[in-house]
Parts: C-alpha cells; sequence; structure tokens
C-alpha cells in the first residue's frame, strides 16, 4: 500500500488536472474536420455511381440487338456529272445540299422516279476547288438512266 | 491489498475526487460500442457525441505527458482528426474506446517529441524550461507533479494512467501494449521513486 500522504497529493492533483478544460478550438476544428471529410465522400460515391450506370449502358447497347436500319437510300453514292474534268486524288471539294431542277437532272442523264410539285430535287452536290459542281447525289431517286448509254 | 490506487481512493473519499472518464462500465461499453459503430457509418451526431464524451480524458492525458496546455488541445485534436480519418482503426472486439483514445495520443505525445528533439532551441536558456502548471492553492500538489514529471517515461505513463486516470492495469496495459504484470511492477516502482523524491520537501496533506 502506498503513503496516504501520496494518495492525498495525488487526489489534489487529479482534481487540479480535472479543473482544467480541452481548448474551445479543438472542438470546432474537429467538427470541421469530419465534415471536410464526409462532404468529400458523397461527391466519391456520386462519381463512382455514374461511371457504374455509364459502364451498364454501355454494356446494354453493346448487348442490345442492332436497331434496324433506315430503309437503304439506293443512291448512296455521288454520280459524276458528264462533261466535266474528272477530280484529282488530291483536290479538295466541299458537298453542299441544293435544290436542283428535276429537268436539269433528266437531261443529264438522270431517271427522277419523284420529284417535288415544284419540279425541284434535294441533293448533295459535289463542288471542286473551282467552284464547279462535279458531281450529285439526288436525296431521291433511283440512279441514272444509262439504259440508251 | 489494493489493486490501483483508483480503488484506493474510492474507499477513502470519493467525493473529493473527480470522475474519471477512462472507467469503463459495462454500459458505457455498449454506447461507446453503437456509437462507434454509427461512427463508421459516418453519422456525425455520434462522432460529436465521442468527442464530448472522451475529449476531457484525451485532452488530461495529454496534460500529463507534456505538462502544457497549449500542446495537450493540440495533441487532443489531432487524435480526434487522426479518428475521423481511422473511423475502422477502433475495433470493440480488441478493446475500449478510452484506452484505445489514450493509445493514439500518446503515440502522437512521443512522434511530437521526436520531431521536436529534431531541433535545438536557438536561446539555450529556454531549453529544458518545463511549463508553469496552474497549481493555485495546492502545493502539495505541484511537487508531486514535479516529482511525477521527473520519473522515467514508463514510470510517468503507469502512474498516469492507474493513478491519475484510475485505469485498471488491464486497461492500462492495453494503452501502453505491455503485459499486465509489466504495468504493475512499472507502478511499484513508480511508487517508490516518488515516495523517495518526496520525503524531502515534506509534501503537505491536509486530508
Amino acid at each position: 500500500m502506498r503513503d496516504p500522504q501520496l494518495e492525498a497529493s495525488m487526489r489534489r492533483l487529479a482534481a487540479q488536472v480535472a479543473a482544467m478544460e480541452t481548448p474551445q478550438s479543438v472542438e470546432a476544428a474537429v467538427m470541421a474536420e469530419f465534415d471536410r471529410v464526409h462532404r468529400r465522400r458523397p461527391g466519391r460515391a456520386l462519381a463512382f455511381c455514374g461511371a457504374l450506370a455509364a459502364s451498364l449502358l454501355a454494356g446494354l447497347l453493346l448487348l442490345a440487338p442492332a436497331p434496324k436500319h433506315a430503309a437503304p437510300v439506293e443512291s448512296q453514292s455521288f454520280y459524276p456529272i458528264p462533261y466535266t474534268a474528272p477530280l484529282e486524288p488530291y483536290e479538295r471539294v466541299l458537298v453542299v445540299q441544293e435544290q436542283v431542277p428535276a429537268t436539269e437532272l433528266i437531261a443529264a442523264g438522270f431517271h427522277l422516279p419523284v420529284a417535288g410539285a415544284d419540279g425541284m430535287v434535294r441533293a448533295d452536290v459535289m463542288v471542286s476547288q473551282d467552284g464547279r459542281p462535279r458531281a450529285i447525289r439526288p436525296v431521291v431517286f433511283n440512279g441514272p438512266d444509262r439504259s440508251d448509254q | 491489498m489494493w489493486r490501483t490506487a483508483g480503488a484506493f481512493l474510492k474507499q477513502l473519499e470519493v467525493s473529493e475526487r473527480p470522475a474519471a472518464i477512462l472507467v469503463i462500465e459495462p454500459e458505457k461499453k455498449s454506447r461507446d460500442r453503437d456509437l462507434a459503430s454509427r461512427f463508421r457509418n459516418g453519422d456525425r451526431e455520434a462522432f460529436s457525441a465521442i468527442y464530448q464524451l472522451h475529449h476531457s480524458a484525451v485532452f488530461r492525458f495529454a496534460w500529463y505527458l507534456t505538462g502544457d496546455r497549449d500542446r495537450a488541445g493540440e495533441i487532443t485534436q489531432e487524435v480526434f482528426v487522426w479518428l475521423v480519418h481511422h473511423p475502422s482503426a477502433f475495433d470493440p472486439e480488441r478493446g475500449e474506446l478510452p484506452a484505445f483514445l489514450a493509445g493514439v495520443a500518446r503515440q502522437m505525445v512521443r512522434r511530437r517529441r521526436r520531431d521536436e528533439q529534431r531541433w535545438l532551441p536557438l536561446n539555450e536558456s529556454a531549453a529544458g524550461t518545463a511549463p508553469a502548471a496552474p497549481f493555485a492553492g495546492a502545493e502539495d500538489a505541484e511537487e508531486l507533479w514535479k516529482a511525477i514529471a521527473t520519473l522515467p517515461e514508463r514510470y510517468r505513463e503507469a502512474v498516469i494512467l492507474c493513478d491519475m486516470e484510475e485505469m485498471s492495469n488491464e486497461q492500462a496495459a492495453a494503452v501502453l501494449g505491455c503485459a499486465v504484470g509489466t504495468v504493475w511492477s512499472r507502478l511499484h516502482r513508480a511508487h517508490e521513486l516518488l515516495q523517495r523524491k518526496l520525503v524531502g520537501k515534506k509534501v503537505k496533506c491536509s486530508v
């Protein structure tokens, strides 16, 4: 057993120390750190959920049956306009969509089963660097009628 | 034979002894377990409750080890900030929360000491001066504090945990990471040293 005097001194020392209080700033700092850490975590969770959702969507798109394509347009390629110089391989071109008179196309040898009420046909026109039309791709048509050639 | 000074003092005069937060009762154990579980799930209120329940004990323990209020406050803050970043570090199956927090505080103090030893004070007179402890009107407490402060660390820790904070030898062993018998022998040796130091100082006892 210890000395009673030592016991009493310990008791008084403990009482003195117990009267000390933790600085108020400590609690504020600790709770701020808690908030900072836990504010960051939902962001991570959201990012994770977003990545997961994107992965699932990508998987579904890959596994899903391919959607039926729209009815193929019979004319998918450009047809050179008669009596024009062929394009050079290095030549840059510009494609513009325009309303072209059906009569002009027919005169050029294209067969057009459908034409607008105004006699105009929508067509993609390939224009060469010199600004001249070199090929044409009507949006709806069956291709050039070359049966007589 | 009293196993700890706390048990002895409880029999002697309970009313003058400040309530020791480190003493664990079964319901407190269960409460801490519940709070720790909620805290792990990000419950702010649970963490706040843990702080409210245990900051005083951590602060006192840090003060006993450093003898400085500002440092003790910083250590307390470091302990709980560390806890925020390591919510799963405390395992209720392996120990009690107060002992766990005291162990963290002890490591913080040791790390701080290591860091401080790398630097030498420019003013040599400032080196080794212990901060003044606020012991108004309790000279014997002040003398005892000075005596405890001069004990070797392993004895000082045992006295602080078992005598001042009323931990059981088992709890102190958990904090110090040693065997229960080691705590008992360190405590015994510490009491011998303290009594020897205080004999010449005529510790006043007004009991």
